[in-house]
């Protein structure tokens, strides 16, 4: 039996180049692990019975009504079709940035981006994609054909991240376009001015918008591991600096927490979800924030 | 204590370039770098903001941890030596410091043209210019005696004057007496307590280990005793080992002539020993006679083992009479005082002796005065010179006149029946003259009581009671000396070559010596009858033998004993107070001057040149007393000449007998030369804790010797500096963050 689980690790992920295929891998090793979970039952609602074919996946069996009637039916969900979900991904510079070897913040982005479509549009939610750095760059109005998810992620697929980000700038714009109440789920390595993005997100929420800000940072700007003379060199055009990195880890580290510390708070103060994603991370984390967050929309 | 370090490898030195790795090692980290492209560029440059001061505080702390210890490897490496400051510099608090100097002539000690004494000089005045005003410094100059010779606190002048009296402080021809050095080191600690100051003492001395121990290594009970005192005082004590290393040292230990009376023309015996208190055999020593001032003869001596001591004689003739002075002087080796030693002589013209023979009947070998004929009147040798000092005329006792004794110095009177004291014997006497008497079987024991008694001037201490000892003439008795600081004595003492207790004798006279009668030898009979006897008299030198000068009642005669035994007793009758002009170092010089002869004022020229000028006390009354000269500034070795002032009134016939130049010797006490050090664990071997600490010499060329004598090594202090930077540094690297996990 295939292990679709494995597909959640971002390692496993990296061999295989679609990226619609690693979207479909990612929420389907997610939803496999579902039956021990307690988000089972979160993304469909039962609708109906109707007798067994082949074909059917043995999972939808009512084993139940077997016990009672002695014959197969399987489970019909009712899909809903009436969510609007906007995925807001950062494609500036600094989103650029990855350890040798691994995903870059961008990559896991696209990663997160394409399951998080694949996932509501399986589950009959209109998708839409806005992809930004200091400016919104592509804006996909959200749609739950068929199409749809080819549409996402071809444009997930010719991101090139190279200009700063202005992410408070982008949310407020967002805000004003998004007219619907929408989960909005916003992934980004949020360097930007906290208060701006802040301001932002407030809007978001104002407009009646459930809001999840994954917060996207590369394994090694959380460990800053690095242990030889290294001149960093900042992307954005942010300076540079010559540091013997053992001697700074600690104070970088304070630095880091504190921003996401920050961050959390502000998020906790505007009822925003807030999820803090390494680059090393597996898929589910954000698949299951996106799930919680959709149930809790649809609960309003 | 600080430190000025000098090394004994300096070559190792180049190690410390090595400092420079780390520093190197830094800056090249910081031109090789991998880049990294990075987004969270803010987050770092705050931190970097925040702890810039930190970051350069650390990496200095590290990088100097790191260059300290390799400057302490190469330092050790280069094995460093530092010169003790003595006092701890930075000491705030006033002190009470005690500087002792070792002022003894081994301190003399020449090394490189310097003294011993003169770096124990720099070396105080090295701690001199580490002391602090309103410290109180006390010098002391620790010789025979203990003298402070500074006491005063610390101020810019008092500094000057104290270094002055350092330069000044001149060494004494003695030995340094420890324990008087100790109590007065006690003395000053206890009034620099009393002030409320910390006592500290440092003494300056080349540590023999005759000053500090007793023969064997042992510990001197008086030393010991000092220490404990001083320790439980809390008195510091340093000694700082100033000793050569070499010490190789030689001294002229003895000089002496073979006979108490020199006579002019008469050759003596001039006998001398040096000693080598080295380790090492000494070869080749050149030992020259000075006489009078002028070398007349010298020898080579082939060689003189370590630690012994080889005699060196030499047959010298004074020519004219008078005080004569001869020193034997070596070859100069380290350490000069003790390369020469001095005799003065007080040589006579011939001495004219009356030999009275009482046995008038006899012939031959059988007369009372044959034997000392023959002792008094050797035959001369093959060079023609006379032996003897003595020239004999033998007369009968009934011609004993005063016309017989008219020039006569001295009268031997043989086994007489009775004494003529109140005649002419009495007015030899009364002259100065010498009068010897032998006993005999002629003798009338109470015609001699008779005669000794109205001979007055102490005749009375002496009593004959008659004949005693075997009539049969088998049972000898020996003679046993008596009085043993009585010149005739000690002639005999500790020798091999002659000796009083060879013959035997059979009979003799007892006597009765009562006061004013000195015993000089007695027989070896149970209750030790008197055998010679001297009477103390104000003018002349009365002896009585109380055996026979010839065969009859002892076989002494025939012995050669005999000869030095009537010569030195007719000399110390003849030449009295001739021993008084050899005296050690600090011994006082008394002498009696005619007073009818001298007037009252004496100048005394010491050998370095000082010049004292005295005036001689009257010791008696009218023209017959004595003047007395009693001159104790004898702390110089060598020749004092001592010159007089005669009487213009003097009968131009008596000036030759009473010489305006006088001449006495003064000598090292001995022993100071073995410069054997005591090293401080036999220090502590021997006084245990109270031992002091003694700053020793290092090892190598005695060139090298001034500046290690007040060294101590560093290199083990450094490797320890070394492992304890290199620890902080992980320590503080690992703190940090530094290490690489």
């Amino acid at each position: 039996m295939r292990d679709w689980r494995k597909y959640l690790d971002p390692r496993a992920l990296s061999r295989i180049g679609r990226l619609e295929l690693k979207a479909r891998l990612i929420v389907e090793g997610y939803i496999s692990g579902l039956h021990r979970s307690p988000y089972h039952g979160f993304s469909v609602e039962f609708a109906q019975h109707r007798e067994y074919a082949p074909g059917d996946d043995i999972r939808h069996v009512d084993w139940k009504v077997y016990g009672r009637s002695d014959r197969f039916y399987v489970k019909e969900y009712e899909e809903e079709t009436n969510m609007r979900v906007y995925l807001l991904l950062d494609v500036s510079e600094s989103m650029d940035y990855g350890p040798p070897g691994g995903l870059t913040k961008a990559a896991y982005g696209r990663h997160v981006a394409a399951a998080l479509a694949f996932l509501a549009l399986r589950q009959q939610d209109a998708v839409g994609l806005t992809l930004f750095d200091d400016q919104v760059r592509t804006m996909i109005p959200p749609g739950g054909t068929r199409g749809q998810l080819q549409t996402v992620v071809s444009a997930l697929e010719d991101v090139a991240p190279a200009r700063p980000t202005a992410l408070g700038d982008v949310l407020a714009q967002a805000a004003s376009d998004i007219r619907r109440k929408s989960l909005v789920v916003i992934i980004s390595d949020v360097f930007d001015d906290l208060d701006a993005v802040q301001a932002g997100l407030r809007r978001l929420r104002h407009r009646g918008n459930e809001v999840i800000l994954m917060h996207v940072l590369a394994e090694d700007e959380l460990a800053f591991p690095f242990t030889r003379m290294t001149r960093f060199e900042g992307l954005e055009g942010t300076g540079e600096a010559l540091v013997e990195p053992s001697s700074l880890r600690k104070a970088y580290l304070a630095e880091i927490e504190d921003f996401t510390a920050q961050l959390r708070k502000r998020c906790r103060q505007d009822r925003t979800d807030y999820v803090l994603l390494s680059t090393a991370q597996t898929f589910d984390v954000p698949l299951a924030t996106f799930l919680a967050a959709r149930a809790r929309s649809r609960a309003r | 204590m600080m430190l000025a370090l000098t090394f004994l490898s300096p070559g190792s030195l180049f190690l410390l370039g090595a400092a420079a790795v780390p520093i190197i090692i830094h800056f090249l980290a910081r031109r090789r770098w991998r880049v990294v492209r990075w987004a969270a560029m803010e987050f770092l440059l705050r931190a970097m903001r925040r702890q810039r001061r930190r970051l350069r505080f650390e990496n200095l702390l590290l990088l100097a941890l790191r260059v300290g210890a390799i400057v302490c490897l190469a330092l050790a490496a280069g094995r460093p030596v530092g010169e003790q400051d003595l006092l701890p510099a930075a000491a705030a608090q006033r002190r009470g410091v005690i500087v002792a100097l070792d002022a003894s002539y081994s301190m003399l000690y020449q090394e490189a043209g310097r003294s011993v004494l003169d770096r124990g000089r720099e070396l105080a005045k090295d701690l001199l210019a580490k002391l602090g005003s309103g410290d109180r410094l006390v010098i002391l100059r620790a010789g025979e005696f203990t003298d402070p010779v500074f006491d005063d606190r610390v101020t810019d002048d008092a500094r000057l004057r104290a270094r002055e009296i350092i330069d000044m402080l001149a060494p004494a021809h003695a030995a340094m007496d420890v324990y008087a050095l100790l109590r007065e080191i006690a003395r000053s600690a206890a009034e620099i307590a009393g002030e409320g100051l910390s006592a500290r003492a440092v003494v300056f001395t080349d540590l023999q280990a005759k000053d500090w121990l007793r023969p064997g290594r042992k510990s001197d009970p008086k030393i010991g005793e000092s220490l404990q005192a001083l320790a439980r005082a809390g008195t510091a004590l340093e000694v700082f080992d100033l000793g050569s290393l070499n010490r190789l040292n030689l001294e002229v230990c003895d000089l002496r002539i073979d006979r108490t009376l020199a006579a002019a023309d008469v050759p003596v015996i001039v006998q001398g020993a040096v000693r080598n208190y080295s380790a090492e055999d000494a070869a080749g020593i050149a030992v020259d006679l000075i006489a009078d001032g002028r070398q007349v003869q010298g020898r080579t001596l082939a060689s003189v083992p370590a630690g012994e001591t080889r005699a060196v004689a030499f047959r010298h003739t004074f020519r004219d009479a008078g005080v004569h002075s001869l020193a034997l002087v070596l070859t100069t080796d380290a350490l000069a005082t003790d390369n020469s030693r001095y005799l003065a002589v007080n040589v006579r013209k011939v001495v004219n002796v009356l030999l009275v023979d009482g046995a008038e009947a006899a012939e031959g070998r059988d007369r009372a005065t044959f034997y000392l004929e023959a002792a008094l009147s050797p035959l001369g040798d093959s060079l023609g010179e006379a032996l003897s000092p003595f020239r004999v005329e033998t007369v009968p006792l009934s011609r004993l006149t005063a016309a017989a004794l008219e020039g006569k110095d001295a009268a031997v009177v043989a086994d007489a029946d009775r004494l003529a004291m109140a005649g002419p014997l009495k007015e030899l006497l009364a002259r100065g003259g010498a009068v010897l008497v032998f006993l005999g079987p002629n003798v009338d024991a109470d015609a001699y009581n008779r005669d000794l008694l109205a001979a007055g001037d102490g005749g009375a201490a002496l009593r004959l009671l008659g004949p005693a000892g075997d009539p049969g003439l088998r049972l000898g008795v020996k003679l046993r000396p008596k009085a043993l600081d009585h010149p005739f004595v000690q002639f005999f003492v500790d020798r091999d070559d002659v000796r009083l207790d060879g013959a035997d004798v059979w009979r003799y006279v007892r006597v009765e010596a009562g006061e004013g009668a000195r015993v000089l030898a007695v027989y070896s009979n149970p209750d030790a009858s008197p055998a010679i006897v001297e009477l103390s008299r104000p003018q002349g030198s009365f002896v009585l033998v109380t055996t026979t000068a010839d065969a009859a009642w002892t076989n002494l005669p025939k012995w050669p004993d005999f000869v030095p035994l009537v010569h030195e007793l007719l000399a110390s009758m003849t030449a009295p107070g001739g021993a008084d002009r050899n005296l050690l170092v600090g011994w006082p010089f008394a002498r009696a001057y005619p007073a009818a002869a001298y007037a009252g004022e004496v100048r005394i020229r010491a050998p370095q040149g000082g010049i004292t000028v005295t005036s001689l006390r009257n010791a008696g009354e009218g023209a017959q007393g004595d003047f007395r000269l009693a001159y104790d500034k004898t702390d110089e070795a060598g020749l004092y000449e001592v010159t007089l002032l005669r009487q213009s009134t003097i009968d131009p016939l008596l000036r030759e007998r009473y010489p305006e130049k006088d001449l006495f010797a003064v000598n090292l006490a001995g022993g100071e030369g073995d410069l054997t050090p005591a090293g401080e664990a036999e220090l502590r071997a021997a006084y245990g804790d109270a031992a002091p600490r003694v700053i020793a010499p290092g090892e190598g060329r005695a060139d090298a010797q001034v500046a290690r004598n007040r060294q101590r090594e560093f290199w083990r202090p450094l490797l320890w500096a070394m492992a304890l930077l290199f620890a902080a540094e992980a320590f503080c690297a690992t703190l940090f963050g530094r290490r690489q996990r």
